[in-house]
């Protein structure tokens, strides 16, 4: 992880990534293009019942399927960083959203975990059922932020210590004398 | 024509791709050059990759992981596709 500029005495708490059934799913695709053009080439019934591999055709063919299969190679590793380097930090102070949205585009965004107003857990779909998975959405007081992390694994957990965090917070202002302005801005928006 | 010809049909129906003449026909040096193009755009796609993977995950083990494969499968390959086209010839 790049350095993240924390604040004196912040304390990162956990850091979410997406699920594995993200990955899972994108190498399920590519492994289907990488069977295609054999099966095209069966169905159109171009290899004869001795089968298409001899001399030189054995070496050509064995050069295009080698570069189709390194193309995909690359392609996936290209989308695996896309997905692995979108995380979600929760840190003592403040919830700090990494999103790559492709290669050369990167948000990173960060609010105060004492402006959370709601937060929400999707689980939408039997798989996102059957696999733990589903989508947190905070929603801040004040500028009415919104900010959804999808496909983040065991939500409801997440979402607990998400909760505790800001009680802590409030209660850490509430001692500071502060906490009662906070909850007011809160209660304002 | 090759063995391996004689068993192709002439062409794809309606494609007008002849399929044979293709296997038997492709001059090497469109091969090598088709190589070098893959190297270049592999060699694009790694420096990139490798920017991110040192950028913003440094020293995390998955990404560590991720690199050790993804370039021991790409030379790996690389090897295969020169071993195919030096056995073509």
């Amino acid at each position: 992880m790049a350095k993240l500029p924390l604040e004196p005495g912040e304390k990162i708490l956990m850091t979410f990534r997406r699920h594995w059934i993200v990955y899972f799913l994108d190498a399920l695709v590519l492994f289907i293009l990488f069977l295609l053009p054999y099966t095209i080439f069966r169905l159109l019934g171009l290899g004869g019942s001795e089968g298409i591999i001899t001399n030189s055709s054995l070496h050509l063919a064995t050069f295009f399927y080698t570069a189709w299969f390194i193309l995909l190679w690359a392609y996936f590793f290209i989308v695996w960083t896309n997905a692995y380097l979108d995380a979600w930090i929760v840190t003592d102070r403040r919830i700090i959203d990494i999103e790559q949205q492709s290669l050369f585009h990167r948000t990173v965004s960060d609010f105060r975990i004492e402006k959370i107003q709601n937060i929400m857990v999707k689980e939408k779909g039997l798989i996102a059922n059957m696999f733990g998975y589903g989508t947190i959405v905070v929603e801040t007081a004040g500028e009415r932020i919104i900010l959804e992390f999808d496909t983040i694994p065991h939500p409801y957990k997440v979402r607990d210590l998400i909760s505790e965090c800001h009680d802590k917070c409030l209660a850490k202002l509430s001692q500071n004398g502060i906490g009662g302005q906070i909850r007011d801005i809160i209660t304002e928006g | 024509m090759n063995q391996f010809a004689t068993q192709l049909p002439d062409s794809v129906q309606g494609l007008n791709f002849s399929f044979s003449s293709f296997l038997t026909s492709t001059p090497v040096n469109i091969l090598w050059g088709i190589l070098g193009v893959l190297g270049i755009i592999i060699g694009g796609v790694t420096i990139v990759l490798y920017y991110h993977w040192l950028r913003y995950g440094f020293r995390d083990r998955m990404v560590i992981f991720a690199q050790v494969l993804y370039t021991l499968i790409v030379l790996v390959g690389f090897i295969v596709l020169i071993g195919s086209l030096s056995s073509y010839e």
